[in-house]
């Protein structure tokens, strides 16, 4: 006949599960992996360097972008009278280029002789485009 | 020196290699009862060696949060229950997917020699623990099988004491009854 169950009988509490070898050295050298590796940057702190990364490459190509735009409106913005004198001194030196170049390429075109391949009416009809010197050498041609 | 009155433990020791060291004590020390706590909760050796590696892996990483207001000894206890709770939780949801019950599961494993080899009222005694809701399955294998005292177990499952000797007499009388009718079959 079998004993009655009593939860009191120490052999109870013997533990019934099977040793395995090998199971204790799993469970350390898993745990000493851990505590040799160098802590990885989690992906959270991952995520927020490459966003900041992104952020500062933007900017970047911002601040060029605003400086390349700062530079045409310093031009554009260029007082008048600065402009005025700039255009002043170029027509006085056009008048006089024009006065020689005139002269010079009527002989060049008397004796037929060619710059640097271009005929002298080349040169004079590339002159005559130019906006400053168009007046001066409707006049003077 | 029990472990308990060692007063230089984790925080306490300034320098990495003294930590190890005392890591290392710790292990040797609480290993085997852990992963046997473990073992009756989730039968299964494999699954227990990689729960008890992950309680001592956590016990390493959370050094620093231990404050030292409890002892040691419950703040393992407590992260090897949680560890456990949160294994057990998992396979349950899992097995919904499969229509699975679990806990059969573990039952059918205490049939095999592999995984158990007591005699047939210990079989019967874990088959019954088995049966027990989980957080009771906890109170009585601590106050059970590692003897612990209440306040320790309370310290463990943040439960009132009170709660606990009703939780354990509760426990202690389903395990009657099923081991009553698992003998007179």
């Amino acid at each position: 006949m079998k004993k009655d169950f009593d939860i009191e009988d120490s052999n109870l509490k013997k533990n019934p599960f099977p040793k395995r070898p090998g199971d204790a050295q799993r469970i350390r050298s898993g745990i000493e992996r851990t505590m040799n590796d160098v802590p990885e940057t989690p992906q959270s702190k991952r995520v927020i360097y490459a966003a900041a990364a992104g952020v500062l490459v933007i900017t970047g190509l911002f601040s060029l972008l605003s400086r390349m735009d700062m530079d045409v409106d310093f031009y554009n913005s260029a007082p008048i009278a600065e402009v005025e004198a700039a255009q002043f001194e170029q027509y006085e030196l056009n008048e006089l280029d024009l006065t020689t170049l005139t002269e010079a390429t009527t002989q060049m075109n008397t004796a037929g002789i060619t710059l640097n391949g271009f005929q002298a009416d080349d040169i004079v009809e590339y002159l005559s485009q130019s906006d400053i010197s168009t007046y001066e050498l409707e006049e003077h041609y | 020196m029990h472990l308990e009155k060692r007063t230089s433990y984790l925080k306490t020791v300034s320098s990495k290699p003294a930590d190890e060291a005392t890591f290392n004590r710790i292990l040797e020390d609480y290993q085997e009862r852990i992963f046997f706590l473990i073992q009756r909760m989730v039968i299964d050796p494999d699954d227990a060696t990689d729960i008890t590696q992950d309680v001592f892996i956590k016990v390493w990483q959370h050094r620093d949060s231990f404050k030292g207001g409890s002892s040691l000894y419950t703040w393992i206890y407590r992260i090897a229950t949680n560890e456990c709770l949160q294994f057990i939780r998992k396979k349950k949801r899992r097995g919904l997917l499969r229509l699975e019950n679990y806990e059969s599961t573990l039952a059918q494993k205490l049939q095999s020699d592999i995984y158990f080899n007591g005699d047939e009222y210990q079989r019967i005694l874990h088959e019954a623990i088995l049966k027990l809701p989980e957080k009771q399955r906890v109170i009585f294998q601590l106050k059970y099988f590692d003897e612990l005292k209440y306040e320790q177990i309370a310290e463990i499952t943040d439960t009132s004491v009170g709660a606990l000797k009703a939780s354990y007499h509760h426990a202690v009388k389903k395990i009657e009854e099923y081991a009553k009718e698992a003998l007179n079959q």
